[in-house]
């Protein structure tokens, strides 16, 4: 399985997040902080399906 | 109601920066941080997506393709389709205008694929096809063509050569001439295909007359993100498999999320400034029950 092209997942995960979030607040450290929430979970949700999706795959 | 602390200045002029350039808006306000993060965000998805697709993933339209002959030979092609990603990658500002300006050329040029108007001097890659009482012998050849209109004001028969070598590695050497037919000037591949004839070539084994069909170079003002059929895009499916696809949602979004910042520049933050106590709840105002 080509896993290359899922490490375009995570800059782009990142990137949205920063831009969500910085469209919410205005002060930086809120929008720091709550752009690595959303990112942690994004990249959990996103692991937990994925492994999911190869589980029953395999 | 919005926080006094921000100062957005003239929203309309920052709206119209801020969708020029991702992040322009905000600085314009004074709000570097989210300058900062707009401008290094949605630009990094943008030119990565632009890296992965070859610089192909923008184009404004599909032209529909004529089963009889290539679209870049077609001088009355039907009128291009809307391409749908465009609508988002559009969003992303001055990097993705050039697809408007590339779609205006591609209606406003006048298509003459029989005559040569300036020389040709470019790599190739192509068939060769060589006749001989009846037999044809045919063979791949990439290598370097060069070609000039016999008379320099333009015409439909050219001379020139193309040197290069076979699949086998053969090097071989042909003269050309006879009537050209050559791709459209204004197209969305960096491939412009060619026709010639051939009237000459150097090894005595093979058959002195012929015909090629290939690809030279395009120029980069003429194929970046212009119009393209669907024959190109299954040639960059044929080269670059899911990247491509990976290309243009990279593309998409990032003109999706300067949406975001446009908003932002124009109306302020969605939740406030972020440093606001969170309103109590009605649980917290019902008395308590003793």
């Amino acid at each position: 399985m080509d896993l290359s092209i899922l490490t375009n997942a995570v800059p782009l995960t990142a990137a949205i997040c920063l831009v969500y979030s910085a469209s919410r607040f205005e002060l930086p450290s809120r929008i720091l902080k709550s752009a690595a929430i959303m990112f942690a979970k994004t990249v959990a949700f996103l692991g937990l399906l994925y492994s999911f999706l190869l589980y029953v795959s395999r | 109601m919005r926080d006094p602390r921000l100062q957005l200045k003239n929203p309309f002029v920052a709206a119209i920066l801020a969708y020029l350039i991702p992040g322009a808006g905000h600085w314009y306000q004074g709000r570097r941080f989210k300058a900062t993060i707009y401008s290094a965000c949605i630009l990094s998805l943008f030119i990565w997506g632009m890296v992965l697709g070859s610089f192909q993933p923008v184009y404004s339209a599909l032209v529909p393709r004529n089963q009889s002959q290539s679209t870049q030979f077609d001088k009355t092609p039907a009128p291009p389709k809307l391409s749908f990603g465009y609508l988002a990658q559009v969003l992303v500002g001055a990097a993705a205008l050039p697809a408007v300006i590339q779609e205006v050329r591609f209606g406003a040029e006048e298509v003459d694929t029989e005559k040569l108007y300036a020389d040709i001097n470019s790599d190739f890659t192509g068939i060769v096809r060589l006749h001989n009482a009846g037999s044809e012998t045919a063979m791949v050849v990439r290598g370097r063509i060069e070609l000039s209109p016999e008379n320099p004001a333009g015409s439909r028969d050219v001379t020139g050569t193309l040197t290069g070598k076979t699949d086998d590695g053969t090097v071989v050497e042909f003269t050309l001439g006879g009537p050209i037919r050559i791709g459209r000037e204004v197209f969305g591949s960096p491939r412009r295909e060619i026709e010639c004839g051939i009237v000459g070539n150097q090894a005595d084994s093979l058959p002195s007359e012929g015909k090629l069909t290939g690809t030279v170079e395009r120029s980069f003002q003429d194929w970046f993100q212009a119009p393209c059929d669907s024959h190109e895009l299954d040639r960059l499916h044929g080269s670059l498999s899911r990247q491509f696809d990976v290309a243009s949602v990279f593309t998409w979004i990032a003109g999706l999320l300067n949406l975001l910042a446009i908003w932002d520049a124009a109306d302020g933050p969605a939740y406030g400034y972020g440093d606001e106590k969170p309103e109590p709840s009605d649980d917290d105002e019902s008395p308590k029950k003793s």
